[in-house]
This record gives C-alpha cells, structure tokens and sequence, in this order.
C-alpha cells in the first residue's frame, strides 16, 4: 500500500515504470511534460465544474453559523418537505424494484420476440426531458388533461398532489434497477435456474434460492441510484407538483422557493442534505464497484 | 545488419526478466529465441525492438549502441504474435502505415506508396486483398498483412514474436518455409520467438535456447539437438526419457548396464540422469543383453509406432519409437518382457 | 444475448422449464404501457388536436424558436467542451497514475447523483459576478451567470460523465500491442493518437457526445437557476414548457415537448447507429 501511494505521487504511466538508466521513454506513453498538462488540464476541469460546486453548497449552508443553519434544517416546512421526499421515494423505488425483477427475468431467462425493442423501450425514460416527463402527467391527468374532466367529476386530484409526485418520479428513475438487472441477469445465464428446476425447486424458490443471491450486489447497486435520483428529481415533481407549501413541496421544490425567496442559507441548509445524500450514494457505489466489481454487470451504461 | 546483445538484464517489480544476455547476430542470420513461457525470450526481443528499455547492459547494431533510440527510429519490423492489425484501416492502409508517417521530406509520394504496397502485397500473395479490413481475413493472411506491413519500411531487421502461434498445424507448416525463402531473399537478418521446437530446429540457422532469463545454449539446430549442453536443453528439444545412473570415468551405468558417457572422462562414480530419445531405444527380446522391461501399450497410429514400457527394475515408464513395418511385430504386444538396448544416451551429473 | 436470432419455431417464444414467463412480461409490459408509454402517446397526440396549423403556429412563435434555438445550441456546445475535458479526464484516469485517482473518478459520477436543483444553486453562487469563479471573470468584464454562458456552464456540468463513462472502458480495453505497432512503424505519439487511437475510440467518443447533448437539451433544473431566464436571451425551451403550462397552455407546451422528444429520438437513433457501425471492423 505504502508502495503503491509513493508510486502514484509521480505522474508515471500506469502500464511500467521506465528504469532510470533508460533515457527514452516508452512506445506507448506521453513525455512527462505532456502528461503533466494533460493532468492538470483534466484535474483543473473536475475543480472547476464538480468540486467547486460541492464544497460551496456545504460552505454557503453554514454561512450563517451551525445554529443558523440547524433552524433552517429544522423548520416545519422543511421537514414537511423532507417527510414528503422519504415517501415519494419510499412507493417510487419498490414500485420500479419489482418492475425490474419481473422485466429481468422475463427478458434474461427466456427468449421471445420483440426482447430487444422491450429493452429499448426501457430505457426511454433516460432520453425524456425532467420536465416532459411532468408535462405528460398533467396532460394525462391536469385539469384540462384527457382525464381531467372525468377526475373533477369524482372529485380526484393527481396533480398538483403526491399521487402526481410519485408518478412523475416513479417515470424519471423507471429504467435505474431494470437496466442494472437486465445485462446481470443475461451474463448469469439460464443453467442454474434449470439445475434447480430439475432438482426439484419451484419457481419462486429458485428465484429467492439461486437467482436472487447471484444479482444481490447488482440490485443494491441499481435501488442505490434509484433512490438517488427519486429523491434528488427536480424537474418532473416541479411540473406537476403545484408547489403547495407543506403539501406537495419535495426536496429539492423547497431548496428552489427558499432561494426565491433569498433565504439562500434556508437554500443551502437544505440543499446540504440532498448533497450529503448525493455523496452517501457515491462512497456507497464507489465501494460497491470496488469489491464487487466482478458481480456487477459488465456491460453496464449509464 | 549485425545484432549484439552485452550483458542485458531487465527486471518487472520483482521479477527479473533477463539476467545478463549475451547474443551476436551476424548480417543475414536467422536465428530463434527458443524456450518455454517466462524465459525472457519476448522481453529480450521487445528490447531489441526498443519497445522496452534494459535495466543494464548494451544493445549494439552494427557496432552502434542503440540503446537512446525509440522503437520508431530503430528501422526495425516488428511482427506481433496476434498480428496488431489496424482493425479499422484496409490491409493496403495498414501495409502503407509506416510510409505514410514518415517525416515530410523522406515521405514517398502517394503514387510511389501505391506500387510499393502492391509489390508487398503481391510479394505476400495478397495482391486482390488491398480493399478488404482485416477482420474479412483468415488468420493466415492476417498473418501475411503483418509482415507486409513490417516490410513496408524496409527493416534490416526483423523481429518476429511467436509467429506462427496462432495458426493452425497446416498453415503453420506453409507459413514457415514461405518465411524462410522470404527473409532469404530479401537479405534480412531475422530473430523470432517460439515456444515450439520443431519449428525452431526447421528455420533457424542458429537457435538460442532460453531459461529464467539467461540463454542456456546457443547453437545450429544439428549442435543444439545432438550436444544439447544441459538436461533443460535436452528435455526441451523433443521427447526424451530419463534414467538414474551413475557416472563413472567416462561411463553412465543404468541399472548395471553400461553405457558410454565420454563427456566425463573424471567424473568417479557420481549420481546423474541419462536422457535417451525414443527412436534410440531398441527393442529386442528377453534373451538379449540391455535394460529388462515389460510392454505396457502400444500406439499404431501416428509416423511411427509408439511403445509404452516400464523397467522392471525400477518400474519407471519409458517411451520407445518403432518405424513401421518393423520386424517386431511379435515384441510389441502388451505385457510381452524384452530387453532395452539404448543406441545414444547423454548423461548429466546431478547439480552438486 | 444467446441464440437471439434464430428463429422461434412457430411460436412467441422458445419453449423453456423455468417458469413464471407470462407473469413477469405481462407485469412488466402492463406497468411499461401504464407509466411510460400511454403518457408519451398523450404527449404526442395533443397538439394534433389543434391541428396541424396551431401545432405549427405554436413552434413558430419566435420566443418559442428563441428558445429551441437556445437550447440545442448551447447543448451542442456543451457537449463538445465535454468531448474535449471528457476526454482528456477519461485519457488520465485510464493511463496515468497521481495522487487522489480513485477519488477523482469517484466524482466524475457527482453529476449523476447530485439533485440538479442542488447543482442549480451552486453553480450559480460560484459562477455569479462576486461568486469564487464569477469574480476571477468579472474584471474582465466577462459575465457568466445569468447569460446563456452560464447555461453553457450548467450544460457541462451535467454533461461530463456521460463521455468519460463512455470511454474509460473503451480506452482500458484497447490494445496497446496496436500502438506499439504504430510505433516500430515509425509513427510519433501524436501521429499514433490521431491515426490509430482516435479511430478506436471515436465510436465512444461520439456515443459519449450523443448522450450529453441529449440529456443537456432536456436539462432543467441545474439551468434555471444560473440562466437568468430572459426571454428571447436566456430561455431555454424546458423552461418555456413550464411557462406555458403555468399559463394552460397545453397544447403550446406539448407541441415544444413533441418536438423535443422527436430529437430524443433522432438521438436515440443516432447512438444505435453508432454502435452498430463501431462494431463493423469486429470479428463475428
């Protein structure tokens, strides 16, 4: 490890460290110069549009001081807000688990025609603008949607409500767990399953016993960026949300009227937390993909 | 060009790859890197090719140290054990590659280019191939592109790694003399890499037999087969059975029988192995003088008949090689006792 | 896949012991009609109901042109600046060693996980004339928030993860035999670049491109804090569809959202084509 750290201090090329007695650099790396500028130009860019970013919105949260910052976290609507996100995220992520399951192992254990468009139509959500994404909902069901007339009639309401809410999150992160199992579950391939059919098991035993623990790691990954984006969707919600205050007021709708309002510390205090989030779900996937790498699909895309 | 390696050693972290080569290629040599994986032989021939560079030592061509020359001013042709072909340029592309890149002034122009990379592809019989990408090609031609393209630059030198590697038996076979007439015309000298000792001992003027980073032997393949200097050298160069014996003033006693071991007219009465070859060992009845042992099988099949024995003696198993149509028949059957009559062995010491 | 294209006898489906088909692709396609598609036919139907006329009228409304205008090219500039960082940052954490690596490539990904409403406020604090990067610019007489450069900033943000993941795996697969080749032929490390390397990885490059375009066109939330919003200047066309939904104007926003999913699509497309022609030189 102490090796490994003293090695990565000098901008060496990762293949081979050329022996100092060589004074000619080998075939397939830069000179030391060009790569120098080639990292600081790379490092420069991450500061510049990622890191800067972050750290301001921990800095500006506690501009006004910690206590500033734990009224501003503490305050009804805020944690009207908070209780809203924890629910809309905890009916959108099972909702899109199950949907992944099924569509995983309807798509990796059979095949049938028309497999390839069901997995193009899948992903669909993740080339939808947010804001389409809300704009259909209220279409669909917005007081001079189709069903508009007919939900005012029975006294329903989608929009402007959490059932819109879920809804329009529940379509922005449809693909995350189905495409995280789909390409897992098609490596694995069908011979296990067989094994345990024939040796006995039924369906759903051989799904919980033998399918189940070999796309474990695969799941936890794609429910991790699942809630990840639930919770954080900013767009969709806000479209069809109505921005009613300790009503239908997420997250990230609180973080923006906040900073209307130019209660920018009320902004940030709150935006910290989904930041915070945002950072748990990177260690967390971080890790994942360290050490299980291998059972992580391969093909993966994001 | 002359090709001299002084003292070369090379380490990866802990490994240490080579350990003080020493080799001379004379002008128009074709020699062979011979041994099996992790030998050193490709490490040697990358730092003749400066695509890796000697921890210590001198690498000179024709008198000239080279070791402060990349891979790209050496006018070296390197040939890749899985060819490294340009996937997405045409075989004419990939063969006019190294003329294209050459600096402005020395660059040939474009109808020059053209005709020599015809006569390339023609000279590798490819000459209706030009337009076609190297995955549309057999592994044989692929194999063909590669050396055109290492041609191209006219190389005085060309290294070539596990050539025939990836090929089947029958392309193999044709590839190699092809090989052979090829870099005698074209006056080259040439150094290839091959785990494979039939083909080394086939195209080799001379053959440099490789161990843990040194070369073990360095010979024609007729001094390489027939005095090869140590056990490995002789393991290595085909089948060979082994037998316990004593040396003793110029003699090798395996299981009381004696045979000759001239190499060690001093040795008194010191434990070694004596290898013989299977096509050296006679067959003959029980009543015979020579090495007591029973027919276990035997294969027909093949150049020649194969039996399998063991010493009754010791019971280790050996392998004899009878030509066919042999007036053995009635030896050869499972179970039958003969004796053992060793036409040439070679005896080796123990290590002390 | 195994054995997608041979043919299924007869039937929908090849014949199987496991069980539970029916079940799970009737939900899973049940739940896809009810959630993604059934909505998108909404999308693309209501402008219809004015017509072709009003539907066209709607989109030439020269704040709605503005606004498209807007925000396809500011996408398209962003995703080039990231095709140019992308890469460079996706050519050092593959083959260069230094301090802090895996937390680097680590926060490559914060684009993806951070809420954009978060990456809004922030972008546009720093960015702003007093803020840490706005107030290096602002002597200069050079303002980037609240101008389409701000947007431009917000677009490459939300961008950047896209290219690099596209071409890290590429880039670690590649070869290296192949450069070696290009060298013992002669070529300098610029020439390798640009005559073996750059080809190889152009299909990733391009893909890479592709989807930050597509998620910039669409992108809303880390926008509007940092554009200013102006119209006719610094509206993008998300935002317009929020605004005419504000005002009922169904159809008006539909008929934008109808001609942004149509790009999705073209994109879609487009990245399908890509790989498709990436894979031409591969053995079968």
């Amino acid at each position: 490890m102490v090796a490994q750290t003293r090695r990565e201090l000098s901008a060496l090329p990762a293949a081979a460290a050329p022996s100092a007695a060589a004074r000619v650099r080998l075939a397939t790396t830069e000179s030391a110069p060009v790569r120098w500028v080639l990292i600081a130009l790379g490092l420069g860019f991450i500061l510049l549009v990622i890191v800067l970013p972050l750290v301001s919105v921990f800095l500006e949260a506690l501009r006004g001081g910690i206590g500033a910052f734990l009224r501003a976290v503490t305050e009804d609507d805020t944690l009207s807000a908070i209780r809203l996100t924890l629910l809309v995220a905890a009916i959108a992520v099972p909702l899109n688990l199950i949907f992944g399951l099924a569509a995983a192992w309807a798509i990796a254990k059979f095949d049938f025609r028309g497999k390839s468009l069901l997995i193009t139509l899948i992903d669909l959500p993740f080339s939808v603008s947010p804001v389409i994404s809300g704009l259909i909902y209220v279409l669909l069901y917005g007081a001079y949607g189709w069903f508009g007339p007919f939900l005012k009639e029975w006294d329903i309401k989608f929009i402007f409500n959490v059932t819109g809410l879920v809804l329009a999150t529940v379509f922005v992160t449809f693909p995350f767990i189905a495409r995280e199992l789909i390409p897992l579950m098609q490596e694995q391939g069908r011979d296990e399953e067989e094994a345990a059919i024939s040796l006995g098991a039924n369906g759903w035993r051989t799904f919980l016993y033998v399918t189940l623990p070999n796309v474990a790691w695969g799941l936890l990954y794609g429910v991790l960026l699942c809630n990840a984006r639930a919770m954080g969707e900013f767009g969709a919600v806000s479209v069809v949300s109505g921005h009613i205050r300790g009503l239908t007021n997420t997250m990230p709708l609180h973080v923006e009227i906040l900073y209307n309002e130019y209660d920018f510390v009320g902004a940030f205090a709150v935006a910290s937390l989904l930041a915070l989030l945002a950072i748990v779900t990177l260690v967390a996937k971080s890790l994942l993909e360290w050490r299980y790498g291998d059972r992580l699909a391969a093909g993966r895309r994001h | 060009m002359t090709i001299t390696v002084d003292g070369i050693s090379k380490s990866f972290n802990d490994f240490q790859a080579l350990k003080g080569v020493e080799l001379a290629a004379a002008r128009g040599e074709f020699i062979a890197l011979l041994g099996p994986s992790g030998s050193g032989k490709t490490t040697l021939l990358r730092i003749l090719a400066g695509l890796e560079f000697a921890d210590s030592g001198r690498l000179l061509f024709d008198g000239r140290d080279v070791a402060a020359q990349g891979a790209g001013e050496r006018n070296v042709g390197f040939v890749f054990q899985h060819y490294a072909l340009f996937k997405h340029m045409t075989v004419a592309e990939n063969v006019s590659f190294g003329l294209r890149v050459k600096p402005r002034a020395q660059r040939p122009a474009k109808a020059e280019i053209d005709r020599q990379v015809n006569e390339l592809l023609r000279l590798v019989q490819l000459d209706r191939l030009g337009g076609r990408y190297p995955s549309q090609l057999s592994g044989g031609q692929r194999q063909r592109v590669a050396l055109a393209r290492a041609l191209a630059i006219q190389p005085a030198v060309l290294l070539l790694d596990e050539p025939f590697g990836a090929l089947d038996a029958k392309v193999r076979k044709e590839l190699r003399r092809w090989l052979r007439r090829l870099h005698d015309d074209m006056q080259l000298t040439s150094i290839f890499v091959t785990h494979d000792q039939e083909e080394a001992l086939e195209l080799a003027d001379r053959i440099a037999v490789m161990r843990e980073g040194r070369i073990e032997q360095i010979g024609t393949p007729a001094e390489i087969y027939h005095r090869p200097a140590t056990a490995f050298v002789y393991e290595f160069l085909g089948n060979a059975n082994r037998l316990r014996c004593r040396i003793d003033r110029g003699r090798a006693v395996v299981a009381g029988l004696e045979l000759p071991a001239p190499e060690y007219p001093d040795l008194h009465d010191a434990a070694g192995t004596a290898f013989v070859r299977p096509h050296d060992l006679v067959i003959a009845d029980a009543r015979q003088s020579g090495l007591e042992a029973r027919v276990r099988q035997v294969f027909l099949a093949g150049p020649a008949i194969r039996v399998e024995l063991a010493l009754l003696t010791t019971g280790d198993m050996l392998e004899a090689e009878v030509p066919h149509g042999s007036d053995l028949g009635s030896l050869i059957v499972p179970d039958k006792l003969v004796t053992l009559q060793p036409t040439k062995i070679r005896a080796f010491p123990d290590a002390a | 896949m195994p054995a997608a294209s041979t043919s299924f006898i007869g039937g929908f489906k090849r014949p199987s012991v496991l069980p539970g088909f029916g079940l799970t692709l009737g939900f899973a396609v049940s739940y896809l009609s009810l959630i993604v598609l059934l909505p998108l036919a909404a999308l693309v139907l209501r402008p219809a109901e004015h017509g072709l006329a009003g539907y066209l009228g709607a989109l030439t409304d020269p704040r709605v042109l503005a606004a498209l205008r807007l925000s396809f090219g500011a996408a398209l500039i962003a995703a080039a600046i990231n095709a140019v960082f992308g890469l460079i940052v996706a050519w050092i954490l593959v083959r260069y060693d230094f301090p802090l690596k895996r937390l680097v490539d680590a926060l490559v990904d914060l684009p993806f996980a951070l809420p954009t409403a978060v990456a809004g406020i922030a972008l546009a604090t720093i960015y702003s004339p007093n803020g840490w990067v706005g107030s290096l610019f602002a002597p200069l007489g050079v303002k980037i928030a609240f101008t389409p450069l701000g947007i431009l900033v917000a677009l490459t943000f939300i961008g950047l993860p896209f290219v690099v993941r596209s071409l890290q795996p590429v880039l670690q697969d590649m070869d290296r035999e192949v450069e070696e080749a290009a060298v013992s032929l002669g070529a300098g490390r610029w020439l390798t670049f640009r005559l073996v390397i750059l080809p190889a990885i152009l299909p990733a490059l391009l893909t890479g491109f592709a989807l930050a375009f597509a998620r910039a066109v669409g992108e809303y939330g880390s926008v509007i804090f940092i554009a200013g919003n102006m119209p006719m200047v610094s509206e993008i066309a998300p935002l317009l569809i929020v605004i005419k939904l504000e005002q009922f104007d169904y159809a008006g926003a539909a008929a934008i959202g109808v001609v942004m999913l149509a790009v999705s699509f073209v994109i879609l497309l487009f990245i399908n084509l890509v790989q498709r022609w990436s894979r031409r030189h591969e053995e079968n």
